[in-house]
């Protein structure tokens, strides 16, 4: 299976991209100095908000050097150091004259020199509005949204396979009266549900865990119940029957091993959904509350500002993107590879 | 051959164009006779982005509706630009002049309405429905109807007090209050007479009929769309009828309000727009971006990228409008720290105002009264540079003192006897996006000053967050600590009138249990001296005690005085060069007037 699934190199880049993503989330909020909800300020005590990313390292490259471009700035103020610290000036651009008379540029400063800020000081993906370490907050944000999607879907899997593997098993009224369950919560709209829930029980990580897990689960509840159903009468499960094996052990020794394919693929599938969803109710105003950060909430507070800031808004969607992506590539990689039909060539 | 029939293809075109177009002069016409009318003048059509208007019913509307009711509506009296742009004078519009005094004491005023005054209606006609004494004293009637409860019956005694107005919008079952006692009667067709309960100025009674809410709607219109205790009066712009200087032609709800110059408005020489659009834009970005293009004539800013814009000569800054404070529910019995004196202090010094305003792009604010407030509106004297304002304020560096702040905590909390952390919540709206940022500045700033272990501040979003605080009556534990953003509009030349919300006098008002003896019984005083509203030095004087009484005993938290930035064409000229208090919200389109 291992062969089967490295022979995907599009599911094994993935692989490594979301081992990638996850040491990032467990690892990189302490590379940085700064903690995910510090409000950094310069030596005048003024919060340093929405600064520039700066990598010192990159700086060969010409990118990510802490500089920004203020635009429509009157030419008879620049040499004012109460609005232009020494030296933060690098270059004045596009001089004009209005109909009434005043010169304006654009000017690109050195904004931590602009903003006074320490020397030194370097915000790798820079800071949002609280003057908050963007760096910091996005890998801690991706962990927690990836702990939630995680537990989400555990939890969805716990619940969904024993109910999908009692009523597969037992079938008879029990499956009838178990799928009717399925089809009423079924029935409910995800976000309705979802919504609902976080109201009900106030916003946090458990919250959104519980909120995420009370509707998916019945999916694999279905799913289960499928393969139960395929595999309850084969050959080795009907035999062992005869020979006395007790239930628990056909279902959790037996049958359930030759159906995990499927529900492990479908649990990869799953991890995305919940990321996505978290992020969509984080947008919405229904995330974990401040100022623990996700990267749906960061989304939410950094949309105003799209067009001024675009990198707050790009950082957590890459991210999402990236999640996403390798969810959902390694899931396409996990069920060729549990599927043994691939190697023999069938369809 | 080929080049005959493209000469002649060549006449033809230039032979069919000439005749479309127009006659050359002098050639026109020896049949027609030749036009002696004056060339229509261009059309002026202004573009302007709003809030998004849910009424047209002025008794409803709320500061999201006023630039739409300033367009379309007019008062018996508003304050209009003078010619030099500098300042703003009070004008009667539909009243025909200044209220005239009936009784030596000044409790009885008669308002003459111009005569021959009629609504106009949706497709600019002049209608049969007249605006006289009887249909204001119907107006008012409505907008004080204690059944449709209706926002403008609040706002109908602030600046006058009139007989059992307030007691006939609050009036109960129990203790019914007959229209016929409140002191609003038509005498005539064109005289209005007001009863009041304590005497008043001249100007104060003409800045009570200044507002929106006190606009005339057509009686037989507005009782025709009641049912079930609700009116359906304004719920589209065929269901209302126009006296200002537009008339409404369009309405697309939650897009844009077309509007068109009202030939029958009384000023309606003075008008200079012709046409004019009014945007539903909520984002402030999608209003900047729409400007930069040139879609619309100006744009609000917003607080985190108005600094970017503020060296461009488009840029105007409004005086303060609101200010944004920290509300201590000192009644909750379940957090009782929250009227300990030491931790109220702790609170007023832990706040860095000064960084905070600096996120806000707006004022420090270690006070209530606004910076705008008039204590003169003869000489302009602003309240805050009386000599009792300056008497008892604090420096606005010794505001912020985080071992001051720690210390008072510690105490608090030996007080309270609580030796773990103390987690408070703060109650934010969640459609103020600035409220957000302020309370996640707080949570960490708080936090870092008392001490993470011991001090943890949840942020909860309550839309309801405005009603929930009136809650404290029945429910003393209703909430801990809530923002909000107290506007004060109305207070512009009356300081005194700022503290109506930290009195118990006015029960509508009432948001927090403020409990202040000094406050309550000063409050009282404008129904009873009359002083308070007709000298002004009075007024400022009992103001500037209270605003004392207020802040030392901390019955909220000031942090800053939010002004509002926008970005104006220079081809838009507006009635004044710069924003002046009692301008109300907007700029004064409707006043303007748009170059080409």
């Amino acid at each position: 299976m291992i062969k089967r699934f490295r022979h995907n190199k599009a599911s094994a880049a993935a692989f490594f991209l979301l081992l990638f993503l996850i040491l990032m989330a467990v690892f990189a909020p302490s590379f940085t100095p700064y903690s995910y909800r510090g409000q950094v300020k310069n030596p005048d005590g003024e919060i340093l908000s929405n600064m520039p990313p700066k990598i010192p390292a990159l700086r060969f490259l010409g990118i990510a050097q802490g500089t920004a471009v203020l635009e429509d700035r009157q030419t008879a103020f620049l040499d004012d150091p109460a609005r232009y610290p020494a030296g933060c000036i690098l270059e004045i651009r596009d001089r004009r004259v209005t109909e009434r008379g005043t010169e304006y540029c654009d000017v690109l400063v050195d904004y931590y020199r602009y903003m006074k800020a320490e020397e030194g000081t370097a915000f790798w993906f820079g800071t949002d509005q609280l003057g908050r370490d963007i760096w910091t907050r996005l890998w801690r944000g991706t962990r927690v949204s990836l702990v939630i999607a995680l537990f989400a879907v555990a939890i969805d899997m716990l619940i969904g396979v024993s109910w999908g593997a009692v009523c597969g098993y037992y079938g008879g009224r029990t499956d009838l009266i178990g799928m009717r369950v399925c089809e009423i919560i079924h029935a409910i709209p995800n976000v309705i549900l979802c919504t609902m829930f976080i109201l009900l029980l106030g916003r946090g990580i458990g919250t959104m865990i519980l909120a995420l897990a009370v509707r998916n689960w019945v999916e694999t509840a279905r799913l289960a119940r499928a393969q139960f159903l395929r595999y309850k009468e084969r050959e080795f499960v009907v035999s062992a029957r005869a020979m006395g094996v007790r239930d628990r052990r056909l279902i959790f020794r037996h049958i359930l091993p030759n159906a995990m394919g499927p529900l492990v693929t479908s649990a990869t599938l799953a991890v995305p959904g919940a990321i996505f969803m978290e992020s969509f109710l984080s947008f919405i105003g229904l995330g974990i509350p401040a100022p623990e950060p996700s990267v749906g909430t960061m989304l939410s507070d950094a949309q105003s500002l799209l067009q001024t800031y675009p990198h707050q808004v790009m950082l957590p969607a890459a991210v999402i993107a990236l999640l996403m992506i390798a969810f959902h590539l390694l899931s396409n990689g996990l069920r060729d590879a549990f599927d043994p039909r691939e190697e023999k060539g069938e369809v | 051959m080929k080049r005959t029939r493209l000469l002649f293809l060549a006449w033809a075109i230039v032979l069919g164009l000439s005749a479309c177009g127009k006659a050359p002069a002098g050639t026109t016409a020896a049949s027609e006779p030749a036009s002696t009318e004056a060339p229509a003048p261009a059309a002026k059509h202004l573009r302007m982005p709003d809030g998004e208007c849910q009424t047209f019913n002025p008794y409803l509307a709320n500061t999201q509706d006023e630039m739409m009711n300033d367009f379309a509506q007019a008062r018996l009296y508003r304050r209009f630009a003078k010619e030099d742009r500098k300042t703003l004078y009070m004008r009667p519009e539909l009243a025909a002049e200044e209220p005239k005094q009936m009784d030596a004491e000044g409790k009885v005023w008669q308002i003459r309405i111009r005569p021959g005054l009629f609504f106009t209606d949706s497709q600019g006609n002049l209608t049969d429905k007249p605006i006289n004494a009887s249909v204001f004293e119907h107006s008012f009637k409505m907008a004080l109807d204690p059944v449709l409860k209706q926002r403008a019956g609040d706002n109908m005694s602030i600046y006058i007090t009139i007989v059992n107005a307030k007691e006939y919008f609050q009036q109960t079952p129990e203790a019914p209050v007959k229209w016929e006692d409140v002191g609003i009667r038509a005498l005539d067709e064109l005289t209005l007479e007001l009863t009041l309960a304590t005497p008043s100025t001249q100007m104060n009674v003409m800045q009570q009929f200044t507002g929106y809410g006190t606009v005339p709607t057509d009686p037989d219109l507005f009782t025709s769309l009641m049912a079930n205790g609700a009116t359906a009066y304004g719920t589209d712009h065929t269901k209302t009828l126009y006296c200002g200087a537009f008339y409404v032609t369009d309405w697309v709800k939650s897009s844009a309000i077309t509007l068109k110059k009202n030939p029958n408005y009384v000023f309606a020489d003075e008008i200079k727009i012709t046409d004019a659009t009014l945007y539903y834009v909520e984002n402030y970005q999608t209003q900047l971006e729409m400007y930069l293009k040139g879609d619309l004539d100006s744009t609000a800013l917003d607080a985190e990228i108005a600094p970017r814009y503020a060296e461009r000569e488009d840029y105007l800054s409004y005086p303060a409008r609101y200010l944004m404070q920290i509300e201590i529910n000192r009644g909750n019995t379940k957090k009782p720290i929250l009227d300990n004196m030491n931790f109220k202090n702790a609170l007023w010094y832990a706040v860095d105002r000064i960084a905070m305003a600096k996120l806000e792009a707006a004022t420090p604010a270690n006070y209530i009264i606004p910076d705008t407030s008039l204590a003169d509106s003869a000489t302009g004297l602003l309240f805050r540079d009386t000599d009792i304002a300056k008497s008892y304020r604090e420096d606005m560096t010794a505001s912020y003192d985080p071992a001051k702040a720690k210390a008072y905590f510690d105490k608090a909390m030996e007080e309270e006897k609580i030796s773990g952390k103390l987690t408070l919540e703060l109650i934010i709206s969640p459609a103020t996006p600035e409220q957000s940022l302020c309370a996640q500045f707080l949570q960490q700033h708080l936090a870092e000053i008392f001490g993470e272990d011991r001090f943890e501040l949840v942020i909860r979003e309550n839309q309801d967050r405005a009603n929930l605080m009136k809650t404290w009556r029945d429910d003393p534990n209703a909430y801990e600590l809530c923002l909000s953003n107290w506007s004060r509009a109305v207070t512009d030349d009356s300081p005194f009138n700022v503290f109506d919300k930290y009195s118990e006098v006015y029960d509508l008002k009432v948001n927090a249990p403020y409990g202040n003896a000094f406050i309550n019984e000063t409050i009282f005083l404008q129904t009873t001296d009359p002083r308070v509203k007709t000298d002004q030095a009075y007024n400022a004087e009992l103001a500037g005690r209270m605003e004392k009484e207020a802040l030392e005993n901390r019955l909220v938290i000031p942090m800053f005085e939010r002004s509002f930035q926008y970005l104006v064409s220079p081809k838009l000229i507006l009635p004044l060069e710069v924003p002046q208090p009692s301008m109300g919200f907007t700029l004064r389109p409707w006043l303007a007037d748009l170059l080409p």
